[in-house]
């Protein structure tokens, strides 16, 4: 009788207190608590290690060195909103990441050209593609493939890579510049595992994907797919004057992706120090919400909550990267408006592109393929 | 009575007490959309004055410590739902004052997007081409925004309990926004509140027109611009 009367007491001094600590509110109407999300869901692989990069006194494989097309990266966000600051950083990004991985692959030496392309297409040798998962400036977490002309896959990963205060002292250096190393250095030992002459024929199956894919009636015959790897039934003829004509304009391609390469050049440039800022400011952002969630299990909170220190430091770390944010977009989004069309020449004919890269790389594409169906004496 | 009946006896209006924090979640008016297209400067003799406000809350406090004092000489006891220690409310005028520290505003309005620039701090953005409240989360927090009537409204949470309300609202002849903010802390019971009063200029009659800089912050100029 004690027992149950201890407990009926017990219970209402717990009800009492839930009552009281969680039902009294003067809060805004619709009010919850923040939810900070949690940056590491999914989980990621470890943070890589830093590593020297590695360099070739020659290029790998082939003459002249094997040609490498780095597409500008999924940014991972579905169904993005033009309008959303964070949405448009993230596709910037996904530029911008593709060319700084574009300037390490070419610091190496090991390779041929490295170029970024708007989009995926048959153009390189060896294409490495890739998507953003995470980024804020703290963290930066890439899902990486790189697909050889063939088919086969050379490296299919995914990396993270962290950066530290110390990575921002420096106005120069790239924060996750251990990301693109690594891919590099992967690469590169994913090269040396290759039998040199199949690496010797990508080149001849990367020209003639590529005439296929603009000409599929003309071309499509060399090759042959066999368990998913295209595979050479037989090569044209050295002076097969199609496949100059294809070469031909394969070097107009090259052209076209070197003065749009001149754009993401430009990118850079103009959005540089702000995109640093913006990182900077963002990983100020990650370092607070891992305090704050610190102090919250430590249940720390509560001593300074409501404090002024407190506040201002939330809201002055929000502003900041708000700030920051709104800058980067502002640039981000007048550097598209501004994007200049692109005069390209192709034999007598002058075409005027314009759109986004993007938009103008499928254009000038478009154009290729007429080219060569007029050429073979067929209509377009 | 079993102890199971009276677990669920005692629990179960807990539940429902309990379910949702304070108030039913705010139902906002159809959107009725007013143009507040323009630049916009502070106009302090019709806003609120932080230091006032301060003034008035402190003395409160004092008469409820002096209230409380002689209650406590009588050997009485003083009701419960005692206001906010000094130190908080002070903390929470202090952060009013810096959320609504800028002077200038500068809005851009299309029928899909409000962006209210605000001089020395972020813009306030907000889709507005679907219902309100439209609701974003960010790692900081989850932010509301849209139409409430003629009324604009972004609402910020933060972590620390720090939440800001801002509402807006255009004058009747068009040449005021009325900038409404509420700030709440854990530890106050009470919102502060400020009303910013601004008034429609024109930035090229001034004779000089600023721009903020990455480098240099804000640079003034009193060259024309570019027509």
């Amino acid at each position: 009788m004690r027992g149950k009367a201890g407990i009926l007491s017990l219970l209402m001094v717990v009800l009492a207190a839930l009552l009281s600590a969680g039902c009294h509110s003067a809060r805004p109407a619709s009010h919850t608590a923040p939810q900070i999300a949690d940056p590491q869901a999914p989980v990621w692989p470890p943070s890589l290690a830093p590593e020297k990069l590695a360099q070739c006194a020659q290029p790998v494989g082939v003459t002249g060195g094997l040609e490498i097309g780095v597409v500008v990266f999924d940014s991972g966000i579905d169904n993005p909103d033009e309008r959303d600051a964070r949405h448009k950083l993230r596709e910037v990004e996904a530029r911008l990441v593709a060319a700084s991985l574009r300037d390490v692959l070419t610091e190496t030496g090991c390779w041929g050209p490295s170029r970024v392309l708007p989009s995926r297409s048959q153009f390189a040798a060896l294409t490495l593609s890739g998507e953003i998962i995470h980024s804020d400036g703290r963290d930066l977490v890439v899902g990486i493939e790189a697909v050889d002309a063939s088919g086969a896959t050379w490296l299919a990963t995914t990396l993270h890579a962290a950066a530290t205060a110390s990575d921002y002292q420096s106005n120069t250096r790239e924060p996750f510049e251990t990301l693109f190393i690594a891919v590099a250095n992967q690469l590169l030992r994913a090269a040396a595992s290759r039998d040199a002459a199949e690496i010797r024929r990508l080149e001849q199956i990367a020209l003639l994907r590529y005439a296929a894919e603009l000409s599929p009636e003309g071309f499509g015959e060399y090759l042959e797919v066999i368990d998913g790897r295209t595979k050479l039934r037989r090569l044209p003829a050295d002076n097969d004057p199609m496949l100059l004509r294809i070469d031909r304009i394969r070097n107009q391609e090259a052209l076209f992706i070197d003065t749009v390469d001149e754009q993401y050049i430009d990118l850079r440039q103009q959005l540089g120090d702000t995109y640093r800022l913006w990182r900077r400011s963002s990983f100020e952002q990650a370092d607070y919400l891992d305090q704050y969630k610190a102090r919250a299990a430590r249940r720390e909170l509560e001593a300074d909550a409501g404090s002024f220190a407190a506040m201002q430091q939330v809201y002055s770390t929000f502003r900041s990267v708000r700030i920051q944010e709104q800058d980067l977009f502002e640039l981000a989004t007048g550097f598209d408006n501004e994007t200049a069309p692109t005069v390209m020449k192709s034999g007598e004919r002058v075409v005027s592109l314009s759109g986004t890269l993007e938009q103008q790389y499928a254009q000038w594409r478009s154009i290729l393929g007429q080219i060569i169906q007029l050429e073979r004496g067929l209509t377009p | 009575m079993p102890v199971r009946v009276l677990l669920l006896l005692l629990f179960f209006p807990l539940l429902l007490a309990c379910q949702s924090p304070g108030p039913a979640p705010a139902r906002y008016a159809p959107a009725k959309p007013v143009d507040m297209t323009g630049d916009w400067e502070v106009d302090y003799a019709r806003s609120d004055n932080i230091q006032q406000q301060l003034n008035i809350i402190i003395r409160q406090l004092q008469q409820e410590a002096e209230r409380r004092a002689k209650a406590a000489e009588r050997g009485g006891s003083y009701p419960s739902g005692a206001m906010a220690s000094g130190r908080d409310v002070l903390a929470l005028a202090e952060m009013a004052e810096l959320i609504t520290a800028p002077q200038l505003l500068n809005v851009i309005q299309t029928e899909n997007e409000v962006r209210i620039k605000r001089e020395n701090s972020f813009a306030l953005t907000c889709v507005v081409d679907r219902p309100a409240p439209v609701i974003t989360q960010t790692p900081f927090g989850v932010e509301q925004c849209g139409w409430d009537g003629h009324q604009l409204f972004f609402d910020i949470d933060l972590p620390d309990g720090l939440t800001i309300r801002h509402r807006i609202t255009r004058s009747a002849l068009a040449d005021s926004l009325i900038v409404q903010t509420a700030v709440y802390s854990p530890t106050v019971k009470q919102p502060f509140v400020v009303n910013r009063v601004y008034s429609r200029f024109d930035p090229n009659k001034a004779g000089y027109r600023c721009t903020q800089t990455l480098s240099k912050g804000t640079v003034c100029t009193t060259e024309k611009p570019a027509s």
